[in-house]
C-alpha cells in the first residue's frame, strides 16, 4: 500500500494527543528519527516474540508430574515503526506464525492486540537498503494507519484522528518528497537472486564473505525478522518452560544429540544466514526474508556487512 | 617506513602468508579486519582512531598450518599476542607483530549525533578533534578503555613504525565507582547487565576468550539458561571477569563489540586493577613477569584471603 495523497493532516499537537490517548510504543528507529516522547523497543520483534516467553509452569509432586498453562500476557498496543519494520511483521513473522498451520497460540493473541502505525521515511540513511529488497520508504502495507511527519502537520491515512485534507502547495511539497526518495532509491536486487544464490552454495567466495565474522549474535538478536528460537527448561523438579530467541551464528544451533553438527564451522553459518533471508525463504514465500532496516549493518561490531556479501556472491553466481 | 610500506615489503619478500590489518568499512568511520594476502591489496591498509578491534582475536582462527602472518598491533594488542603466546595458543616465531603507536580509539558512536557526517569533514590535531573545522577536546570521544590506557605504544614487536602520537590526559572512570558503597555499584552494574542480550559479541570480540565450549552455552552441565534474565546475566559476565582475571589486556574490544552500548568492559578492567594491586601483574605487559593464578610461592602473602 503506497501513499494516495487522498490522505488528511493533522497538527503535531492533535498528533501526540491521540498517541497519548492508547498505550504506545515505539520502535528505536522511529524514536532515532523523530522526537515524540514514547517507550522505546529495539524492534517489533520484542514485543510479538519477546526474547524470554515462560510458556508453561511444572512441578513434580505425589509421583506425578502437574503442567499449569501460562496464557500469554498481552495487551492492546499500539506500535510506531518504520515501514520497513511494518514489513518484518506483515511479511515475516505472521507469515511464520500466524499462517503456518497451527498458528503460534501466543503470538496470535499478542499480533490481535497490535496496532500498526507506520511512520513513514523522509530520507535514507546510510544503513538503510529496503528499496532493494522490495521495499519502500512510504510504504505501509501490512499496517492500520500510516503518519508521515512533515514541516507543516502530520499526514495521516488510515486510523486515527481527524484532520483537513491537503492544501494544494502541501500536496505538491509532498509529490516532491516522493520524487527525491525515488531519485535517491537504491535499485533492487536482480529478479533471480534467490536462485543465483541457491546455485551459489558451494562457490568458494563463501570463504572471502564470511572471514571477518566473529559469529555473535548482535545481527540476529536485533534483526526485526529473525525468528528462531530455543525452547529450554528452567528448574528440575519444579520450574518452567521458557522460549528465548536463538542464532544460527551459534556453535549449539544446530548440534544433534549424536553429536554431529551440520554447521559446525563460521563459514556454514554465515551462508546459512544470507541464504536464509535471501534465498530460501523467498524460494518458498515470494518475498525476501530480509527488509533492508540495516540493524544488523549498525550493530555489527566488525562491521561485517550483508549487503556487501549478497552483492559479492550474486554477482559470482550471474 | 610507513604501516603500508612495511607491509607491502613483507608481502612481497614472502617473509609472511599474510598481514593482519584494518580495512575501510561500508559505513563512514568503521573499520573492519581484513587479511592481506598479496601485495597489490595493501593500498587499502588503513590505520585510524576508529581500529578498535583486538586483531589477536582474528589469529586464533587461522589454520594451524598457515604459517607466519604479519599483524598489525597497537599496545592492547601486542599485549593480547603476548597472553596467547604464553598461554600457548600462538607461536611468537611464526608473528611478525608490526608495532603502531595507538592514537586512542574514538568511539564512532560518539559521532552520530552529527548527521551525515563524512569522514573528510573530521581531522584530528594535538589532543583535538576538528568536527566540521570546530575543535573538540579528544579525550570526550575516546573510549573508557583507551582514556586509562598505560601502554598505547607496542610492547612486544619486531618493527615499530609511524610517530608517537600525541599525549592525552590519564582519565580513569574506574575510580568513582570504586569511591561509591557496595549496594550502589551493585545497582550500576544490575542497572546495565538488565540491558544485556546475551549476543555474546563482547566474548566474540575479546582475544582472551578462546574456550572450545563457553561456560555459557554449556548444556551439560547447564550453568545459565539461555535467556537473559538479570541473574544468568550476571552469572556470564561474571564468570567471564574470573576468568579473564590475571589475562585481561584492558583493550576495551568487549564494550566496544556491544551491540547496546552497556559499558560491559568497566568490570574486566575493575579486575585487571584488583590484579594489579595484590600482584604488581599486568597481563601482556612483560613476557617473563609470573603469572597470577599459574605460579606457586611458599612466601605468598595471601593478603587477600579474608
Amino acid at each position: 500500500m503506497r501513499l494516495s495523497y487522498e490522505g488528511r493532516l493533522v497538527s503535531y499537537e492533535e498528533f501526540l494527543r491521540w498517541l497519548q490517548a492508547s498505550k504506545a510504543f515505539a520502535t528505536e528507529i522511529v524514536l532515532s528519527r523523530f522526537n515524540i516522547a514514547l517507550p522505546s523497543l529495539p524492534t517489533p520483534k520484542s514485543l510479538l516474540l519477546p526474547q524470554r516467553e515462560e510458556l508453561y509452569h511444572f512441578l513434580w509432586g505425589k509421583r506425578e508430574w502437574k503442567v499449569i498453562p501460562l496464557p500469554p500476557a498481552s495487551e492492546k498496543v499500539l506500535l510506531l515503526l518504520a515501514p520497513c519494520e511494518a514489513k518484518a511483521v506483515v511479511h515475516v513473522l505472521d507469515e511464520v506464525f500466524l499462517k503456518n498451520a497451527p498458528p503460534d497460540s501466543s503470538y496470535v493473541v499478542r499480533r490481535e492486540n497490535l496496532t500498526l502505525l507506520v511512520v513513514g521515511c523522509t530520507f535514507f540513511e546510510a544503513t538503510c537498503f529496503c528499496t532493494r529488497v522490495g521495499g519502500h520508504p512510504l510504504s505501509w502495507e501490512g499496517g492500520n494507519c500510516f503518519a508521515l511527519p512533515l514541516p507543516f502537520g502530520v499526514y495521516l491515512e488510515g486510523e486515527g484522528p481527524e484532520g483537513r485534507a491537503l492544501e494544494p502547495l502541501e500536496k505538491e511539497e509532498l509529490e516532491k518528497l516522493v520524487e527525491r526518495l525515488a531519485k535517491e532509491a537504491l535499485k533492487p536486487l536482480p529478479e533471480k537472486t534467490p536462485e543465483y544464490l541457491y546455485s551459489a552454495f558451494e562457490r568458494e567466495v563463501w570463504e572471502e564473505v564470511a572471514w571477518g565474522c566473529l559469529n555473535c549474535g548482535a545481527c540476529t538478536f536485533l534483526c526485526p525478522t529473525c525468528f528462531c528460537f530455543d525452547l529450554a527448561l528452567e528448574g528440575k523438579l519444579r520450574g518452567a518452560m521458557v522460549r528465548t530467541w536463538d542464532s544460527c551464528m551459534f556453535p549449539k544451533f544446530t548440534l544433534h544429540a549424536s553429536s554431529h553438527n551440520p554447521r559446525a564451522n563460521p563459514l556454514q553459518r554465515v551462508r546459512q544466514r544470507v541464504l536464509h533471508k535471501f534465498s530460501y525463504f523467498p524460494l518458498r514465500k515470494g518475498k525476501f526474508g530480509c527488509v533492508g532496516c540495516g540493524r544488523c549493518v549498525l550493530a555489527c561490531p566488525v562491521n561485517w556487512d550483508i549487503r556487501e556479501a549478497v552483492e559479492r556472491v550474486v554477482s559470482c553466481a550471474l | 617506513m610507513t604501516l603500508r610500506e612495511g607491509a607491502r615489503k613483507l608481502l612481497e619478500e614472502k617473509s609472511v602468508q599474510g598481514v593482519l590489518g584494518y580495512k575501510r568499512g561500508s559505513l563512514p568511520f568503521r573499520t573492519r579486519p581484513y587479511l592481506f594476502r598479496n601485495p597489490q591489496e595493501v593500498e587499502e591498509l588503513v590505520f585510524t582512531p576508529f581500529c578498535g578491534t583486538n586483531l589477536a582475536r582474528y589469529l586464533l582462527r587461522l589454520p594451524g598450518d598457515f604459517g607466519k602472518v604479519a599483524v598489525v598491533a597497537k599496545g592492547c594488542d601486542s599485549r593480547a599476542l603476548t597472553v596467547l603466546v604464553r598461554e600457548h595458543q600462538l607461536k611468537r616465531e611464526n608473528l611478525y607483530i608490526l608495532g603502531v603507536h595507538c592514537p586512542g580509539m574514538v568511539d564512532w558512536r560518539k559521532l552520530a549525533q552529527w548527521k551525515d557526517l563524512k569522514e573528510s569533514e573530521v581531522a584530528f590535531e594535538e589532543g583535538t578533534i576538528l568536527i566540521r573545522g570546530v575543535p573538540h577536546p579528544l579525550s570526550s570521544f575516546l573510549e573508557a578503555s583507551c582514556k586509562r590506557c598505560r601502554y598505547r605504544s607496542p610492547l612486544e614487536y619486531d618493527i615499530l613504525l609511524g610517530a608517537e602520537a600525541s599525549p592525552f590526559p590519564f582519565e580513569d572512570h574506574l575510580a568513582a565507582l570504586w569511591r561509591l558503597p557496595k549496594e550502589k555499584r551493585w545497582e550500576f552494574f544490575a542497572q546495565e547487565l538488565s540491558r544485556c542480550i546475551r549476543c555474546y559479541a563482547c566474548r566474540n570480540a575479546c582475544p582472551m576468550c578462546y574456550c572450545k565450549e563457553c561456560f555459557a552455552e554449556s548444556h551439560k552441565p547447564l550453568f545459565i539458561h539461555p535467556s537473559p534474565t538479570l541473574r544468568d546475566n550476571f552469572v556470564f559476565h561474571l564468570g567471564r571477569a574470573m576468568h579473564l582475571a590475571g589475562r585481561c589486556v584492558e583493550c576495551g574490544a568487549c564494550e566496544r563489540a556491544c551491540p547496546l552500548g552497556i559499558p560491559i568492559a568497566t568490570l574486566f578492567l575493575a579486575v585487571a586493577e584488583i590484579v594489579r594491586e595484590h600482584f604488581a601483574f599486568e597481563a601482556g605487559a612483560s613476557v617473563e613477569a609470573p603469572a597470577p593464578f599459574v605460579t606457586y610461592r611458599e612466601d605468598d602473602p595471601n593478603a587477600f584471603i579474608l
